[in-house]
């Protein structure tokens, strides 16, 4: 009985086995026929924005934000965008679509595991490893160098380290997708100017300053309702990975979670310099002096944003746009609230060199053996023409008005190559027209409607244009981004490669360790000795060999 | 028999304010979501609703139900569901009887139940059950939603020790009175097995209204999305620390608490309604399964 029992079990099993190997087998072939085909060869002058003759079918898949809205007639199939790449002969034939980048990444993950892979898409860092590794991907290179527009290749070299980041043995295989990242993430530090006036208190020029404030507006009810309930300095649960914490810690010299260049050109890991030990410690000590809210370690970015915008909060770190989000929530409400944005004051006084990530977190490859992989380049070009250069047509593909509303129908294409420091230009083209009362310097058509927005609401009849005025204003925030820059006070990741091996297996575990050991250390539950045998630890357990393979990578640039 | 004593009093007393405290303990979580939904954004986005909606509106609901895309998600989540549960159900009910017989009755059943018993322990992985669905030309229709998690497996052999509770006399009369197998099944069985029946259709209905996985994975365009779907597309938050600038103030837009507690709470409205009518049934229905012999 038994034995018969065992023959049965072994007898699926075996069946089950050869229908898992001959579905491998089937992928595995795929891939081989699909590498077999000739590489692109490309010959005589080209046009940038030429059209194909005769036009050629596109497949790709793409996501859409959950913020992205379409105007009457139109959506992700039936653009302009799509109109203007028909046009040009590329006809778009969408094989998935997706909303949000998250679903996005893991469905492309499953696309590649599952070799389903369209001729054109967007991937991270770690995506466009695998993909170039496995060999899947077409060389750029000669199609970026022949039909590149001179603006493209501009804004590309503006960040030294896009295109290395997307060189792979001497051949270009990604168009990487830059960010204004500057303006996205360098932190900056809010106040609420209303209730610095009503304590009397005097903007902040060194970091004890900064924590002073935050003593100020915990213990003496700057909202005035007579209750004791506001906190000095808003913190979430991701401490050292939101702004919330590391402008804080950008103040002490700490540079949570990047790679920096201790001057000796080495590459070090910020999180566990001794610089944080110190940062950690003022934390330590202001939680105790009850100046941080005590359920910080349970709340994201948005239970945080309630908190400021319930009136329980009036010092934060964080980037240059909270004014659009979440302040303009409050300000709406009651104008007599006014938030002021600061550079992060140092220990000693003076600014200090704040953070930001590297300006390219995603890349558009071509896979392998599809027969025109200029059309990507094309698609690039096309959208810094029409979206920012002298014959740009923003009022039709960039933001459309209507009566109701203005849609951000640049969302659209394909490709998005951003110049990295857009908002940086804007706020200087800006703050010009805004003194000398025109806009005749202004570059971008995008930046002459905000003008206008500008204008309307110093005039009064546009208060909703109070966000943006704070932002990139005369004293706004991207002004003091700008400073920054200039002075070269903004410092970026130093490692910008795909994510290394021992990255690939421990990364994950020494992030979650080092959210401990900070949290702990913070909530007075570690002393701040701890951190030393974190920072062993850290190395012990892989930090080594992740440091010295960030050192290699770095040697071989 | 009347008396109770003081002890039991006391027991009694602890054990309803305990199970009351739990119960209240699942209850406000959804009374806070329709609090939400019902008041005004500002109120929603400075975190004071609490229980009782702030700045009472409708607004939210008109958006939602304004708004094509929720609809249509709902509508898909209802035709899977009932097409799901249809042919979940008639699949396990025709595998777990004769799963039920002896070895005498049907021959080689314990394979045959290893084969079952196999997949709920060892299963292929997402890659190849993507590729699978693909693969068998599913992909992006509803039957990709319905056929590849026909057969619940653990609701075969919950049924199926359901079926072997029930008295043989029974099925003996049948067979007695001329009936072969199939009147068994379907006069017999299945009548008696209501109680466990009803428990494996609400598991099967919860599973699919829940599901949000399948969908989004084999789903080639949002807008066939089923409700799970598209609500977890509206609910998880985009990475913030990634965003630039000109994101965040479209961010700023749909980054509306009263909307998304709108959805959820319209969402899982019809799946609240369901556990009463079944209710009764369920405690029976698994128990009842559990103890044999």
């Amino acid at each position: 009985m038994r034995s018969k029992k065992m023959a049965y079990v072994s007898l699926v099993g075996c069946m089950l086995f050869t229908m898992l190997l001959s579905a491998c087998g089937g992928g595995n072939e795929g891939a081989e026929t699909k590498s077999e085909e000739p590489e692109q060869i490309i010959e005589g002058p080209v046009e940038p924005m030429g059209a194909f003759e005769p036009a050629i079918s596109i497949d790709a898949i793409r996501y859409v934000g959950e913020e992205v809205k379409f105007p009457e007639g139109q959506d992700i199939k039936n653009n302009v965008w799509t109109d203007l790449y028909t046009e040009l002969g590329m006809n778009l034939n969408y094989k998935w679509i997706v909303t949000g980048k998250e679903q996005y990444d893991s469905k492309v993950n499953i696309a590649i595991a599952s070799n389903d892979l369209p001729d054109i898409l967007e991937v991270n860092a770690t995506q466009l490893r695998q993909l170039a590794d496995a060999g899947q991907l077409a060389d750029l290179t000669a199609a970026f160098e022949n039909y590149a527009s001179d603006d493209l290749k501009k804004v590309m070299n503006i960040d030294p380290n896009a295109l290395p980041s997307a060189t792979f043995d001497g051949k270009l295989l990604a168009m990487p997708s830059t960010q204004p990242v500057i303006g996205g993430s360098a932190p900056l530090l809010w106040v609420r100017a209303d209730w610095m006036e009503k304590l009397n208190l005097d903007p902040p020029s060194t970091i004890e300053d900064v924590i002073k404030i935050a003593e100020a507006f915990a213990t003496q009810d700057p909202d005035g309702n007579g209750v004791d309930d506001t906190y000095g300095f808003a913190l979430n649960k991701d401490v050292g990975t939101s702004g919330f914490s590391i402008g804080f810690m950008n103040g002490y010299g700490a540079y949570p979670q990047i790679w920096v260049d201790k001057g000796d050109g080495e590459l070090v890991y910020g999180s566990i310099q001794p610089e944080m030990k110190t940062a950690l410690a003022s934390l330590q000590e202001m939680y105790k002096n009850k100046l941080i809210d005590p359920e910080f370690g349970v709340k994201d970015t948005i239970k945080v944003f309630e908190t400021i915008t319930s009136n329980k909060i009036g010092l934060l770190s964080g980037p240059s746009w909270y004014p659009a989000w979440p302040f303009w929530d409050m300000v709406k409400e009651d104008s007599s609230i006014d938030w002021v944005s600061y550079p992060i004051p140092s220990q000693e006084g003076g600014n200090a060199s704040v953070q930001m990530p590297f300006s390219v977190s995603h890349y558009y490859v071509v896979t392998k053996g599809f027969e025109h992989p200029e059309a990507i380049i094309k698609m690039a070009n096309l959208y810094y023409e029409k979206l920012y250069s002298d014959n740009a047509e923003f009022e039709k593909y960039g933001t459309v008005t209507t009566d109701k509303d203005s849609i951000g129908v640049n969302k659209y294409s394909l490709v998005e190559v951003v110049n990295p420091n857009k908002d940086l230009i804007r706020q200087e083209e800006l703050e010009t027209a805004l003194e000398t009362k025109s806009d005749e310097g202004i570059s971008s058509a995008e930046t002459k409607i905000m003008y206008e927005e500008f204008v309307r609401y110093l005039d009064g009849s546009n208060p909703a244009g109070w966000s943006g005025y704070k932002a990139s204003g005369p004293d706004g925030s991207m002004k003091q981004l700008r400073i920054l820059n200039d002075e070269g006070k903004v410092i970026s990741n130093g490692f910008v490669g795909a994510p290394t091996e021992t990255m690939g297996q421990r990364k994950a575990t020494l992030d979650t360790m080092e959210q401990e050991v900070f949290t702990k250390i913070i909530i007075g539950e570690s002393s701040v000795d701890a951190f030393d045998k974190f920072v062993e630890d850290w190395k012990k357990l892989g930090g080594d060999s992740i440091t010295q393979e960030v050192n290699e990578w770095k040697q071989s640039k | 028999m009347n008396h109770v004593s003081n002890s039991r009093r006391l027991f009694l007393l602890i054990n309803y304010t305990l199970l009351t405290i739990v119960a209240l303990l699942c209850f406000l979580p959804i009374v806070h979501i329709l609090a939400v939904s019902l008041s005004s954004k500002g109120a929603a986005t400075a975190g004071l609703v609490k229980l009782w909606p702030v700045d009472f509106t409708w607004s939210s609901y008109e958006y939602v139900l304004n708004k094509p895309q929720f609809l249509i998600s709902m509508w898909v989540t209802v035709q899977r569901v009932i097409l799901g549960t249809g042919i979940s159900m008639l699949l396990t009910l025709l595998v777990a009887y004769p799963l039920s017989k002896e070895p005498h009755q049907m021959k080689f059943r314990t394979a045959y139940a290893w084969i079952f018993v196999f997949t709920t322990l060892f299963s292929g992985g997402l890659i190849p059950w993507y590729m699978t669905v693909r693969d068998t030309g599913l992909i992006d229709t509803l039957w990709a939603l319905v056929i590849p998690g026909a057969l619940p497996v653990f609701n075969v052999i919950l049924l199926l020790n359901f079926f072997r509770g029930l008295p043989k006399e029974v099925e003996e009369s049948c067979f007695m009175d001329g009936g072969g197998y199939w009147t068994s099944l379907w006069r017999i069985y299945a009548p008696l097995s209501l109680p466990a029946m009803a428990t494996v259709t609400l598991f099967t209905i919860v599973g699919h209204w829940n599901s949000w996985f399948d969908g989004l994975i084999l789903m080639n365009s949002p807008e066939k999305y089923p409700l799970s779907s598209y609500l977890q597309t509206v609910i998880v938050q985009e990475n913030l620390s990634n965003m630039t600038a000109d994101q965040a103030a479209a961010m700023a837009d749909v980054s509306n608490r009263t909307f998304k507690a709108a959805q959820i709470f319209i969402g899982s409205l019809p799946i609240l309604l369901v556990y009463p009518f079944l209710q009764r049934y369920f405690v029976k229905g698994i128990v009842l399964g559990s103890v044999k012999g």
